[in-house]
């Protein structure tokens, strides 16, 4: 066999998510660093306290990949040896913004804690098996006593007897509440699964749903929505034990930050840490962050806070000495055996690679891994390729952005929910109106209820409202909140946004009433297409990334500048369209109400034939008709004239 | 007629064939003898049918003189040589006018003046200040290197001392122990002695800057260089100790990932490798 016949040993890229690989762990590589997290570990094991760990480091020195060999260990995917103890992981990257960091915290911590990890099953049955173990109120084999247990539950639908014990044993405190306790046992028990999944997560579930699940409906304006999601994610984090102890990661901070200039997103993240760590026991706080953002965190964080966050010690990755290059270069071409046994006959140990060329890439006597890999990427597909040495250039970076947004845009078309609207307005509306020269600064303090973005403009304060919340008692209070401040503030432009996935049935009449009235007051209306928002959400993404180092350009970071500048050049029609009906200067039409009804009633048919639709709606067949076709980007319609209407799906 | 027009056809193709194969341009002749006789039917009809080659823009000649031709690409590649002769060190007019003759044997020396000429236009030769005298240097870069002065420089050396006797390598032997032996001890360059403490003063001052920096906690190079501002007032110093150290392999030098993005200003405050390289924090090596 020859060389060119071999893969490329290099092609795959570093570590991006520290739930995926490492498929390639050179143990010496960062081996301080990671003994530091082991320290760490074993602290919180020890003693009944948290504790927490700053690690820095440049774009692609290994941050995520040390995050990977971190949760790989506590699952007991690493050796085989089974000698380090578990623990529970948890990943939240900080795509948030300063007003709903706990809300993202709960999403990111619930997400990981239903992920499957280890043995088989999920994290939570793990963290709850032990604890029912830890109390004696089972013995044996955990896994199998849970099978039965579930068995039972699908015959007669009782609730975890011993569940219910080891809560009134271990919550002296009562953190966890009823609620809680009732979700916990469905998710145990396997029943209603995703329903309790997605009330743990913090979505707005219907009364019905809320029903099925014997659980009681809570308030849901956005301070007690915050202010839940802190309690819930201390609740449970306080399920951590010595020998399950809770390893909560944070990355991306830097995306917290809006511009050099806002620091809001920084002080909540040092408030949430501070908060973390006074409140558990048990869990181990790693915060990542890139060493060009050390001065930003030092100006902007509090310094209790700081000290908290970096509370049992901080930790560097090094650039990679040219000892630790070599191996890590040595351990990607042995894992391809057919090169391995190609390279078996060389003198060279870096064959095909030469020394003085691998070296190129080394500033100041170092290394970032992400730089070293892919400059032998392309050094090995030189030799490959026969060449001598001709370095491959990254592709143009327009190409690469363009690739790069259209992923992030598909993935959020796929897996977007109107329960992420609020999170993904939240954070990508002010980078939308900042890098589209909109003067409008975003205020974050004495922010009058009800409103979630508020911003000052020359002509004068701009308030939007995200009435993403179910019709009921909690869109009925926002709703109420902002009428107050209509009229004991006319002069501030108020904008209503809500997601156009969640159309207002007929029987909310509270909540048409209010809207009327908000309307009529001259607050506009805004209900960005699910492709707007996916949009707005690769946008967020893409810029988060970039903030964060983690844009690769084969070994390159891109800029955050150069994605803004690209960003604006080019910006999707679909985001044009919700700038256009945010901004004031534009008149927008008031919602069609009959448009509104259909939209509801084809979210519970998906399918209904014109007549049927006009019927139930109470209109003109030609009311009907006419209406689908003014919404055909909604409203699907088959026959000319239509004859049968369906909610169209839209294409990824 | 069909005979004759054949015969004409394979003199063109010949004629085209010998100037795109010649490195420099042919005589009419050179190229009398790359067309075989059975393709003209006098060597006298050659002129007329390279000057009608000429008029169809095949070939190219100068009224200068008007019995040399060339091939269109022939005139990149001189280019190319002149630009080549100035990448290796910049030159007087006068100068680069000389060593084209040996470069561009062949060429029209009106043809060689105006392709120069072009190349200062289109800015792919630029005028740069001399080292000495008035007459600007011409150069293949928009602003010629500090090598570029040295090399001059031993050149002017080399030229003054061949009448003292000395061949182009002795002047070079000498500059070589002139450079040893000022590399010693430069102006401005701590001593061996001076070096080390300045590496022992800095890896102090990063402990007691922040003491968790024994277990790998970075110190900003910013706050470092502020802190040493009495003992290490000289940027340079600073930045080559800290260089120094991280090729020693006793600190980790922490690279700015968005350097291109900063003021003058800002940059001045980090440490600069010499490389276009700004490096941000340092952390002490196990």
């Amino acid at each position: 066999m020859s060389l060119a016949a071999v893969s490329n040993p290099f092609h795959s890229p570093v570590v991006s998510d520290p739930w995926e690989g490492p498929e390639i762990d050179v143990i010496s590589v960062h081996q301080s660093a990671f003994a530091r997290c082991c320290e760490a570990v074993a602290a919180v094991r020890a003693r009944p306290h948290s504790a927490s760990v700053l690690v820095y480091g440049e774009s692609g020195s290994g941050k995520t990949h040390l995050l990977a060999r971190l949760r790989a260990r506590v699952a007991g995917e690493g050796d085989g040896s089974g000698s380090f103890q578990k623990a529970i992981f948890v990943s939240a990257p900080l795509r948030a913004s300063a007003r709903m960091i706990w809300r993202h915290l709960r999403d990111c911590l619930v997400g990981d804690l239903l992920r499957r990890s280890g043995y088989g099953g999920a994290q939570l049955e793990r963290l709850l098996l032990g604890l029912l173990s830890k109390y004696g109120l089972i013995s044996g084999d955990g896994p199998l006593w849970l099978a039965q247990r579930r068995q039972e539950a699908r015959r007669d639908d009782l609730p975890c007897r011993e569940l219910e014990e080891l809560f009134d044993r271990m919550d002296s405190a009562g953190r966890l509440s009823y609620n809680l306790r009732v979700a916990l046992g469905h998710l145990l028990l396997g029943r209603h699964r995703g329903l309790a999944g997605a009330w743990l997560r913090g979505e707005s579930l219907p009364e019905a749903a809320l029903r099925k699940l014997e659980i009681m409906p809570e308030p849901d304006g956005d301070d007690e929505l915050e202010e839940q999601a802190h309690q819930l994610v201390i609740a449970l984090t306080c399920l951590a034990t010595a020998e399950l102890p809770i390893i909560f990661c944070f990355d991306q901070i830097e995306a917290l930050q809006l511009d050099p200039q806002d620091s809001s997103g920084l002080i909540a993240f040092g408030q949430t840490i501070s908060a973390l760590y006074a409140e558990t026991r048990r869990v181990l706080l790693i915060s990542c962050v890139q060493i060009s953002f050390l001065g930003a965190l030092n100006q902007s964080i509090r310094g209790a806070d700081l000290d908290r966050i970096r509370e049992f010690g901080e930790v560097s990755l090094n650039p990679l000495t040219w000892d630790e290059a070599q191996q890590l270069i040595k351990a990607r071409m042995d894992a391809q055996p057919e090169l391995k046994r190609l390279r078996a006959g060389n003198l060279d140990p870096l064959w095909p690679l030469r020394e003085a060329e691998i070296k190129t890439a080394f500033t100041g006597a170092g290394c970032v891994a992400r730089r070293l890999i892919a400059h032998c990427s392309a050094l090995f597909e030189a030799q490959r390729g026969g060449e001598t040495v001709a370095i491959l250039t990254a592709p143009a970076v327009e190409v690469f952005l363009m690739a790069a947004l259209e992923e992030r845009r598909r993935k959020a078309l796929e897996c977007g929910e109107p329960s992420q609207t609020n999170q993904i307005v939240t954070h990508g509306l002010p980078a939308l109106l900042l890098l589209t020269g909109y003067r409008w600064r975003q205020r974050n303090r004495e922010v009058p209820a009800g409103v979630d973005l508020l911003f000052e403009s020359a002509e004068g304060d701009v308030a939007v409202g995200l009435c993403n919340n179910r019709p009921g008692p909690g869109l009925v209070k926002k709703l109420d909140q902002l009428r107050k401040l209509a009229e004991d503030s006319p002069t501030t432009k108020m904008i209503l946004l809500r997601d156009s996935r969640l159309p207002i049935g007929r029987t909310a009449a509270k909540t048409r009433e209010l809207r009327d009235r908000l309307l009529k007051k001259g607050a506009r209306w805004v209900e960005p297409s699910a492709e707007a928002l996916a949009t707005l959400d690769a946008l967020r993404r893409l810029l988060s990334d970039a903030k964060s180092g983690e844009l690769d350009n084969r070994g390159d970071a891109v800029e955050l500048k150069t994605v803004q500048d690209w960003l604006a050049r080019r910006l999707a029609v679909e985001l044009k369209d919700v700038l256009n009906q945010v901004a004031p200067e534009d008149v927008m039409p008031p919602p069609e109400e009959l448009y509104e009804e259909m939209a509801e009633l084809l979210g519970r048919q998906h399918m209904v034939s014109v007549a049927d639709a006009a019927a139930l709606l109470g209109r003109k067949v030609e009311e009907v008709e006419a209406c689908a076709e003014r919404h055909s980007e909604c409203v699907g319609a088959l026959g000319d004239p239509p004859a049968v209407l369906f909610r169209l799906v839209n294409d990824i | 007629m069909p005979n004759e027009q054949s015969s004409h056809s394979e003199a063109v193709a010949c004629a085209l064939r010998a100037l795109r194969q010649s490195a420099q341009p042919l005589t009419v002749a050179k190229l009398a003898k790359a067309i075989p006789k059975s393709a003209l039917k006098s060597k006298k009809d050659l002129p007329e049918l390279l000057e009608q080659m000429v008029r169809a823009g095949e070939i190219r000649s100068h009224k200068a003189r008007s019995s040399v031709y060339w091939a269109p690409s022939l005139e990149g590649q001189a280019s190319e040589k002149i630009l080549e002769a100035l990448n290796e060190i910049p030159l007087t007019q006068t100068d680069l006018k000389s060593k084209l003759r040996s470069l561009l044997i062949g060429w029209p020396q009106t043809k060689r003046d105006e392709m120069l000429a072009r190349l200062i236009k289109e800015k792919r030769v630029y005028k740069v200040p001399p080292l000495t005298g008035k007459a600007a240097l011409l150069s293949a870069r928009d602003e010629a290197t500090p090598q570029d002065y040295v090399r001059l420089a031993l050149q002017l050396a080399a030229a003054r001392l061949k009448t003292r006797g000395l061949t182009a390598e002795q002047v070079m032997t000498v500059a070589r122990e002139v450079l040893q032996q000022t590399q010693a001890a430069p102006a401005g360059v701590p001593s061996y002695q001076d070096a080390v403490e300045l590496e022992r003063l800095i890896l102090e001052r990063m402990l007691r800057l922040n003491p968790s920096a024994a277990n790998g906690a970075p110190v900003q190079l910013i706050q470092l260089r502020q802190s040493l501002r009495s003992e290490i007032s000289d940027k340079d110093v600073f930045d080559r100790t800290i260089m120094r150290l991280a090729e020693q392999g006793r600190v980790a030098a922490h690279r700015h990932d968005y350097a291109g993005g900063l003021s003058q200003e800002d940059l001045a405050a980090l440490v600069s490798d010499g490389r276009g390289n700004y490096f941000i924090a340092v952390t002490l090596r196990d």
